[in-house]
């Protein structure tokens, strides 16, 4: 007889060649990212110098937390923020369906919200929110699938079909299938079919379909729900392969843990959306330890009785936005969280006529959270006076420069990082004051300037971005690359703390591109540089 | 064995055939539906049967009797022709269906491990062994695989000689392929037998064919069940078969039925088999007939309740909606290697008692595998042609269908056994098929399955439905 042990046949399947092929689907139909280790669950396998548990070490250091809000179907910028400054073009434009002006809370002189989103004006008024004008790409695709993957690849290149989170995650956890980390490194709502987890080689994200499914899976801590199946052997072998199917997916248990150790938070409605923001602070509280999670809202493509149902959708946005912020602010994490909202695009500056709007280009993106500090709006809006052939807006800032802001003033995402989530495009940094390079976490010193100044290029021009420990008077000067003095930008005195400035505004300074040195003076004493590049 | 007859209770439907075609092949194709829905169940198990019993032995290669020196000059070494017929084996099974699904399940019977034999010629001899006799007579069939050098080798008969009778083969032809274990025999039968299979111990050349010879052949008198004589090889064959063929009979029905009806045998149906079996004289082709055309086998009792081997679970994928793949991707290979790191390495049992099957192929490591195995399948699909995801969904359920609840169910029915989804997931996979289709245009009929955004829509909601519990079972 020739019986084997049984625990050498994983030992020899181990031995054997490891295909690579792309993983994805089933990881992410299923949210089953982890699942590829448990292949070698069996296996003595370890890796000692695991770039995964490097990398778990230094983001211990930060607890930033990113949600994307999805406004799928095309959000309408126009009525989601208003331009004051051009209100009667915009009204003649669309006489049924514009937001009058007595209906608006101003935002500033030149943009307001309409009413129905007043909740989300103490966010501003408390400067934790701004909003980043005519964001969009050139030659806007107009179909909702192609756009949505636009958004989410970064190219119009159907050859690619990873997405701009799933390479910065491919980018940072190279061994992500071999060391899954113990948490989801990010959990998708809805969007099933999105491709912004989506790596190379595998989905980065924990991806439900619905709220609902993520609900059941925090609060039963399995995948499948396994009770009351049918009695006799069908529902013996159903038993058996949920009970297996549930002990495979190991993510359950710590998204049931999160949830377990957290509570509701009373402002929420039973709605949808509502739903799945309050699940999300539900795991941010609980200490799940996921950084970035996308939130769906569907509904946005507005072709026919848009004000009710613009309405209704903006309603229910800006009412989870208010309690998310409320719930976390109470609970003293608001500042960790950014959340920022997007769509494939934005809609036709004319009405149609069904009382509606058709596919357009450039919308807003509005960004929340109180580590904004400060509200206020970046970049341009498009000019509604020079709208392109199709009576669309012309995009005054890319998409791929809010991400690779994002990545770099949030996530704290190193250049080739940034790079290597947003392919084949150049992106400008926006300076979202979000003070990256680890400001929070460096101790005070008895310098009256921290180590920590840089210039960063965006849209406008360069900006600087310094700390100080205590009142002072500051002067920076700018240097050519021959030493020669090209300009005194500022002189000023600054309150203790973060404080970011144009160095150069493209408006005011011509430039040539090339290489320039700032030096900062300090109470007419100490000094400091660095150099910085102008693109 | 009360035949199934179709009655507007029990009718002749997608389902039965879809059982059938799990069961007795490798899946059922929509096409495959089509013709056998035409036909009667009577005679489309007499079509698949019958089909079977005639086809040829698949065409030998130019190594068929090829010994060991051959294969060393040959510039290959001999995993190269291990592949090369393991490959063609699943090429087999893709195409012949039922004889096909007959081999599998006798090489998993008379077990032999490829890598202990190490000599494909052996390989394709056993291989041509099981196509001949697949559907023929059980006791030919273990007559002629207890010569088969393959089996010679494994279970060590070619060690087996007068001086140093070796007891291997001798044990398992009781245990493993005809009685089972303690089961009608003793260690004395076994002693006894051993003596009597001695003398298959000379190689023409060096691991060519095997001879007869009479030097090495123990030519004393043996007792085997209580009868005493010069036996020889056809002898034990013989007396076997005379004294215990009730035991042989209930032992290889009870085999048939847990492979092809349920893990728990039914004995009553497991005796009606029996005596068909030994009425016949073991001829295969009567009690398979009986079984499959009965109304047990397509009882509901006894459907979903198999957990599918690797191979089911692949082929069975691939074969039910037969779509096209690149023309560079070595598909039988991909089966070959995949079902192996599932724990199904084709040839190559865990050990002589063969794959237990049913639960023992589910693990926390071969599971993963299921999941991304059959997802890479759906992934080749897409990459070959996204439009066959649409135009399959349009043949199933109809261009004009827009219920959304229809369609997946539809889609649920023809991928699964009959069961009852529950309602949370049925309403998560009605949200993987809206997909990225804004709600709109479901609500305001925009949408319609002729939409380009269909051909995701499917394949999202494939690559959903394969993951669920339940796609494990037959």
């Amino acid at each position: 007889m020739k019986h084997q042990n049984p625990n050498e046949l994983h030992a020899q399947s181990h031995d054997r060649e490891h295909a690579h092929w792309d993983r994805r689907g089933f990881l992410r139909t299923l949210g089953m990212a982890g699942a590829g280790a448990i292949s070698f669950g069996n296996s003595a396998l370890s890796v000692v110098e695991s770039p995964f548990l490097n990398q778990a070490l230094s983001d211990a250091y930060s607890d930033r937390i990113l949600v994307l809000i999805r406004l799928k179907g095309g959000n309408d910028g126009l009525n989601t923020i208003v331009p004051l400054y051009d209100f009667d073009l915009y009204a003649k434009k669309r006489p049924k369906i514009h937001i009058p002006q007595n209906n608006l809370y101003k935002l500033s002189d030149d943009f307001g919200i309409p009413n129905f989103m007043n909740p989300i004006a103490p966010l501003w008024n408390e400067g934790a929110m701004k909003v980043i004008h005519g964001v969009g790409y050139e030659n806007q695709n107009l179909s909702h699938f192609k756009s949505s993957e636009i958004w989410a690849t970064t190219t119009p290149d159907s050859q690619i079909t990873s997405g701009w989170m799933g390479r910065y995650y491919e980018g940072k956890y190279s061994d992500y299938s071999l060391n899954p980390p113990e948490k989801p490194l990010a959990i998708q709502i809805g969007s099933g079919g999105d491709l912004i987890f989506d790596g190379e080689l595998t989905t980065y994200s924990f991806s439900v379909s619905s709220p609902e499914r993520l609900k059941r899976v925090a609060e039963n801590g399995t995948l499948f729900d396994n009770q009351n199946n049918t009695n006799g052997l069908h529902g013996n072998q159903v038993f058996f392969l949920r009970e297996a199917s549930n002990t495979t997916f190991r993510y359950a248990s710590v998204i049931h843990e999160a949830y377990e150790n957290s509570k509701d938070f009373n402002a929420y409605n039973n709605d949808n959306f509502d739903v799945q923001m309050s699940l999300v602070s539900r795991f941010i509280k609980g200490g799940l330890g996921t950084k970035v999670y996308m939130v769906t809202l569907g509904g946005f493509d507005t072709h026919a009785n848009q004000p009710t149902r613009h309405e209704t959708l903006m309603k229910r946005l800006s009412h989870a936005i208010e309690a998310f912020y409320k719930d976390l602010g109470a609970f003293g994490m608001a500042d960790k969280v950014l959340s920022m909202t997007f769509s494939e695009f934005g809609r036709r500056v004319a009405e149609n006529g069904s009382n509606g709007t058709d596919h357009g280009s450039a919308a807003p993106i509005m960004l929340f959270g109180p580590a904004l500090r400060g509200n206020g709006f970046i970049g341009k809006h498009p000019d509604l006076r020079a709208l392109n052939n199709q009576g669309n807006m012309d995009n005054t800032i890319d998409f791929r420069s809010v991400y690779a802001s994002v990545l770099t003033d949030w996530l704290c995402a190193d250049s080739s990082e940034v790079s290597g989530s947003i392919t084949d495009s150049n992106f400008d940094l926006l300076g979202l004051g979000l003070g990256c390079n680890g400001t929070e976490n460096l101790p005070l010193t008895n310098d009256p300037l921290l180590p920590l100044h840089a210039a960063v290029n965006d849209v406008q021009g360069v900006s600087l971005y310094l700390t100080i420990n205590e009142a002072a008077h500051v002067e920076v000067d700018i240097f050519d690359i021959l030493g020669r003095k090209v300009g005194t930008t500022i002189t000023t005195r600054l309150s203790s703390g973060q404080h970011n400035m144009y160095l150069l505004d493209k408006d005011k300074n011509r430039f040539a591109p090339g290489q320039y040195f700032y030096k900062i003076k300090v109470n007419g004493g100490k000094t400091y540089s660095k150099s910085f590049i102008v693109r | 064995m009360k035949p199934y007859t179709p009655s507007s209770s029990h009718p002749w439907n997608a389902q039965k055939i879809n059982l059938l075609g799990r069961r007795l092949g490798f899946g059922c194709s929509l096409s495959d539906i089509d013709l056998y829905l035409k036909s009667t169940p009577d005679r489309v198990i007499d079509d698949i049967v019958g089909g079977a019993k005639n086809m040829a032995v698949t065409a030998a290669p130019e190594w068929e009797k090829w010994d060991n020196k051959q294969f060393n000059n040959s510039g290959n070494n001999k995993n190269y022709y291990h592949t090369l017929w393991q490959k063609q084996a699943f090429s087999d099974f893709l195409n012949n269906g039922f004889r096909e699904r007959m081999v599998l399940f006798w090489s998993n019977h008379f077990v032999v491990e490829y890598l202990d034999v190490n000599q494909p010629a052996y390989l394709y001899q056993y291989y041509a062994l099981l196509q001949t006799h697949a559907l023929g007579n059980f006791k030919t069939l273990v007559s002629e695989m207890g010569l088969a050098p393959a089996m010679l080798r494994y279970l060590n008969g070619y060690d087996n000689n007068k001086n140093n009778p070796n007891e291997n083969y001798a044990r398992e032809l009781y245990e493993l392929f005809t009685l089972g274990e303690g089961n009608g025999y003793t260690q004395e039968d076994i002693t006894e037998t051993a003596r009597a299979l001695t003398g298959y111990n000379k190689y023409k050349t060096y691991l060519g064919e095997i001879e007869f010879n009479i030097n090495t052949f123990d030519q004393e008198s043996k007792t085997i069940f209580g009868r005493t004589g010069n036996w020889g090889y056809q002898d034990v064959i013989q007396l076997l078969f005379e004294e215990k063929k009730d035991l042989i009979a209930d032992f290889i029905s009870t085999k048939i039925y847990r492979y092809f009806v349920s893990p728990q045998p039914d004995k009553s149906i497991v005796l009606e088999m029996s005596k068909t079996l030994i009425k016949n004289d073991f001829e295969l082709l009567p009690v398979l007939k009986q079984l499959f055309k009965s109304e047990h086998f397509f009882d509901a009792v006894n459907s979903n309740v198999m957990i599918k081997s690797p191979i089911d679970l692949m082929l069975g994928l691939h074969h039910s909606l037969s779509f096209q793949y690149n023309d560079n991707l070595d598909i039988e290979l991909d089966f070959r290697n995949k079902c192996r790191d599932m724990g199904q390495h084709l040839f190559s049992p865990v050990d002589v008692a063969g794959w237990q099957g049913n639960q023992e192929w589910i693990n926390s490591e071969t599971l993963p595998k299921r999941w991304e195995y059959a997802d890479y399948l759906l992934i080749k699909y897409w990459q070959k042609n996204k439009n066959q995801f649409k135009n399959f969904i349009q043949s199933l359920v109809g261009k004009n269908e827009t219920d959304l609840r229809v369609i997946v169910t539809k889609l649920k029915d023809f991928m699964f056994c009959p069961y009852e989804m529950k309602e949370e997931e049925m309403a998560d996979a009605i949200g993987v098929f809206k997909g990225e289709v804004p709600e709109n245009y479901f609500e305001d009929g925009t949408w319609s399955l002729n939409d380009a955004s269909v051909s995701s829509q499917v394949y999202d909601l494939m690559r959903f439905l394969i993951v669920l519990p339940e796609f494990q079972l037959k």
